[in-house]
């Protein structure tokens, strides 16, 4: 009587494979998770670069414009304004929006809450500082108020 | 008994030639240098990766760092010095005296019960963060291993902050914002 063939082989040769395949797909996994986490890293501090280059941005607005930031009556409704930056050969690097609250503005205390945002690729930082409107329009303190992704 | 060709059964032959073993162990040979190489390879790699992530929490720590120098008000450096730890006042901008809904009379922004002095230092190869109030005990928080960190006050009166361990390091210069607005009114 003719045996027939067992395919042994056949499924050495496929747990091999299958073995293989998830050596390669746990290194590639590792691998990419390493690069993400960099990138990612490399976007918070950007943000938070661009949300500290919102708050100069007011600060010398403010500094060159009386009018700036607008004067709202009740002193309650925040003004908002943003801006996109580029590097030097042109390509975009991310943005900022400045959120200004001056419901503190006047006596006794003189002082904008200033809410600047840094976008960056996914990351977001939002930094909130505190400037003295007067004399010298000088920064009493900024703490992060958000660091996460959009 | 006569055997007719049609009755015989043909034997076939057992495990393999010469040609497919050779075949065979070529093959075998080739998969396993590949996945010697490669294991080499992917470790050196991952080896190579557990560094960078430590330089992506150093980056995390300098960026809490330049979050304090912008919100310094004195600091303990002059400019050309150096030191091994940073050191700098901040205010309390958490405190329900920083910006009361009703100040008395004697109110000031510049109280010293507002200060809180953030000190980082490295102690048994950890970076923590040490923050002292005006008033009370000062709470510490372990950052992560770090073997130095060198903190330099520049000419322009940036700060220019290095973290080592190992062979890694992590550099950044950063500007002190509040220091610079009081020091340069607009």
């Amino acid at each position: 009587m003719r045996r027939q063939p067992r395919g042994a082989s056949l499924i050495l040769v496929l747990l091999l494979l299958s073995m293989l395949f998830v050596l390669g797909l746990g290194l590639a996994t590792r691998a990419y998770l390493g690069v993400a986490t960099g990138a990612s890293e490399a976007d918070y501090a950007q943000a938070q670069q661009l949300a500290l280059a919102g708050l100069e941005d007011f600060r010398v607005k403010s500094s060159l414009d009386w009018e700036f930031p607008t004067r709202i009556a009740d002193g309650t409704s925040p003004i908002s304004y943003g801006e996109q930056l580029a590097d030097k050969s042109g390509r975009v690097i991310g943005r900022f929006q400045v959120q200004v609250i001056q419901d503190k503005a006047a006596t006794p205390h003189f002082v904008y809450q200033i809410k600047s945002t840094g976008f960056s690729n996914k990351a977001k930082c939002t930094l909130v500082a505190y400037m003295e409107t007067e004399p010298g329009m000088r920064w009493l303190g900024i703490k992060q108020q958000e660091l996460d992704w959009f | 008994m006569i055997r007719t060709p049609s009755t015989s059964v043909a034997k076939r032959p057992r495990g393999l030639s010469l040609v497919e073993g050779v075949i065979t162990l070529f093959l075998f040979a080739v998969v396993l240098s590949s996945v010697g190489s490669l294991l080499t390879d992917s470790s050196r790699l991952l080896r190579r990766a557990d560094e960078l992530s430590w330089t992506n929490q150093a980056s995390d720590w300098v960026n809490r760092m330049e979050l304090d120098i912008s919100s310094a008000y004195t600091v303990a450096l002059t400019p050309g010095a150096s030191a091994t730890n940073l050191s700098v006042d901040v205010r309390d901008l958490d405190s329900p005296d920083f910006l009361p809904a009703s100040p008395s009379g004697s109110w000031s922004i510049d109280a010293p019960n507002l200060r809180l002095t953030v000190v980082y230092s490295i102690t048994a190869n950890q970076l923590s963060r040490a923050v002292t109030p005006a008033v009370g005990a000062p709470s510490v928080a372990v950052l992560g291993e770090a073997d130095s960190l060198q903190v330099e006050r520049l000419s322009n009166g940036n700060f220019r902050l290095t973290l080592k361990k190992g062979k890694e390091e992590f550099r950044r210069e950063v500007p002190a914002l509040c220091v610079d607005s009081l020091a340069a009114p607009l």
